[in-house]
């Protein structure tokens, strides 16, 4: 008994210590989804409470990570904060899924001039930076969570078509989708009974490196006075309300910074060490 | 492959009238009246009607559309709504900048970025891959901006090293650099990291490959082997990777010269954002689009240069 329990945590150990980058990664993540969760037990203040005596309050026992202009706690914004961005980097990247997955399929599936002009439009889709696409739209039409979830998923859409469309190029001529249109299946069921979990790995692979895009790319929106319209605490917000302190108060700025940096690597290291489980060659692009 | 050249143009010239087109209505639907969004609710109907007519929006709205071409090929692109500068000036002032930034970002990059992937590359497995893979991992999850906000506030504010704001005089080159410094190794770093795992994950699929073993077998000198076989054929997604990133850096600086108050097309932007000046917003957004569309037609002909086995039909 003894002997057994030694070698499950011995291999534990060792198992840790082989993957200690994609557990580093994990852990981060971990606690970044436990802070936005119990952000409300978390947080020492209200992240919305103004007290305009304590404004710029050096981090402290009181305050440990300073305050802002406004007096307001900078780590129960940043614990808030933590909401938003996963919020936004959640659902955008659902959002380019839940529409661009079936329309890569069908498209590559079905082929012909259909195929021809989607592709043609995604092209021109993806040309396009997010940054871009996000200041031409909420420039015009104001910032708020919704827009900004529906203007970094609809630029994500060209992505998951395109990544799914190439995926059934190479799936639709494969001996079981020969073999399941022979059985007359129909071909709805073969698109998504067949094809998608074939590609599924890839998709999740990509979707964990989309994520930390759509978490820079709402930071950079807000950052721009475009994203996530204050008092609402975003951590590209955050960064914005505080550089003209910044000689003298930097732990505005600072702060929020230093938690996109995090939230951003542990997505990656997730995310990369996942790709790497499916293909060990290819640390590289996405 | 001069066929190739001209299809490509020939999909480029309707992409920017597609997304010109989108612009112009854009600006047009926002919700109200784009004189009332850009003067504010306070404003009195005069007013508005002044703006309005300056701006051509009491016209229908088609004639609008083909006036506002007419007027971008003569280069009549109107005045700034708030500083009553040609907005073409404003445009030829801020575009410099904006590439000279852009340009400085992707050659330190590259110049950084690609000698390192190289290394890890030749290093596989090795403790010097894992620091590589770690430190260009975290290369790209810092923000552009942060990481340009951190500079200012170490080198700038704290040290003094170097200028905090603006872009510097074109009459003296080494005041430009000054200025330079900084948002460029800002912008710069980031795509470094992304040229080291390009670079890296390019070179060891091409290492895995028959022609570099039959290189070595036949004698040749490694470094001949590298540069001659494997460099030769990670260039061509490279040369794809610099386009994409040329076009994401265009971008990105916008927040850069945010952080800097560098007088770029970004700041244009912003400024533009801030004061409702929807006619400079849409000017600056169509020379995005066309500096945007033009690098990726630039990208796609040095690929069909540089890559033989690119199918021209």
């Amino acid at each position: 008994m003894n002997d057994k329990r030694y070698t499950k945590k011995h291999r534990a150990r060792r198992l840790v210590r082989k993957y200690w980058f994609t557990f580093s990664g994990l852990l981060f993540l971990t606690v970044i989804v436990l802070c936005s969760l119990f952000a409300p037990s978390l947080s020492p203040y209200d992240p919305s409470s103004q007290s305009i005596a304590n404004r710029f309050d050096v981090p402290s026992k009181q305050h440990i990570l300073g305050t802002d202009a406004y007096g307001r706690d900078v780590l129960s914004r940043v614990l808030y904060g933590t909401r938003v961005s996963l919020l936004v980097g959640v659902l955008s990247v659902a959002f380019g899924a839940i529409i661009g997955i079936p329309l890569g399929i069908m498209t590559g599936y079905y082929g012909g001039r259909v195929d021809a002009i989607v592709v043609e439009l995604l092209n021109v889709l993806m040309a396009f930076p997010t940054l871009l696409l996000g200041i031409m739209i909420l420039a015009l039409t104001g910032g708020g969570v919704t827009k900004v979830i529906a203007v970094i998923g609809f630029s994500l859409i060209a992505r998951f078509a395109r990544l799914s469309r190439s995926s059934t190029y190479k799936v639709r001529e494969l001996p079981y989708c020969e073999a399941a249109k022979a059985l007359g299946e129909s071909s709805a069921r073969i698109m998504f009974k067949h094809i998608l979990p074939n590609m599924a790995a890839e998709i999740i692979v990509m979707a964990t490196l989309w994520v930390p895009m759509a978490i820079q790319a709402e930071a950079s929106l807000s950052y721009l006075g475009l994203g996530i319209r204050p008092p609402t605490p975003s951590w590209g917000g955050m960064i914005r309300a505080g550089t003209d302190a910044l000689l003298y108060a930097p732990w505005v700025s600072i702060v929020p910074g230093i938690a996109i940096f995090i939230s951003v690597l542990a997505f990656n290291i997730v995310g990369d060490s996942l790709r790497d489980a499916l293909d060990p060659t290819k640390y590289g692009t996405h | 492959m001069w066929s190739y050249f001209a299809r490509r143009i020939l999909i480029a010239i309707p992409t920017i009238w597609f997304v010109v087109t989108l612009i112009f209505f854009g600006v047009r639907i926002i919700p109200g009246d784009p004189a009332i969004a850009a003067l504010g609710a306070q404003a009195n109907q005069q007013a508005i009607n002044a703006l309005r007519l300056q701006w051509g929006l009491d016209r229908p709205i088609m004639q609008q559309y083909f006036e506002f071409w007419q007027k971008l090929f003569m280069g009549d692109w109107g005045r700034s709504y708030r500083t009553s500068i040609p907005i073409a000036e404003m445009i030829a002032r801020g575009l410099p900048f904006t590439l000279l930034l852009t340009a400085f970002n992707l050659t330190l990059g590259a110049v950084i970025g690609i000698p390192l992937g190289l290394f890890v590359a030749l290093h596989s497995g090795s403790v010097l891959d894992k620091l590589g893979r770690i430190m260009s991992l975290a290369g790209l999850s810092l923000p552009t901006f942060f990481l340009g906000l951190i500079f200012l506030y170490f080198f700038g504010l704290k040290l003094r090293w170097f200028p905090i704001l603006g872009g510097g005089s074109w009459s003296n080159p080494l005041d430009l650099i000054r200025h330079l410094i900084l948002p460029g190794f800002a912008g710069g770093l980031f795509l470094a990291a992304y040229f080291t795992r390009l670079t890296r994950s390019g070179v060891l699929e091409v290492m895995g490959h028959e022609y570099v073993r039959t290189a070595r077998s036949k004698g040749l000198n490694e470094l001949v082997v590298i540069f001659k076989h494997v460099l030769k054929n990670v260039a061509v997604s490279l040369v794809t990777f610099f386009g994409i990133y040329a076009v994401v850096m265009l971008t990105a600086n916008v927040l850069l010269e945010m952080v800097f108050s560098r007088p770029g097309l970004g700041s244009i932007v912003i400024k533009a954002i801030m004061g409702r000046d929807y006619l400079v917003l849409q000017s600056v957004m169509v020379v995005y689009t066309i500096l945007v569309i033009g690098t990726n037609l630039i990208v796609d002909l040095l690929n069909a240069i540089i890559d033989p086995t690119i199918n021209y039909e």
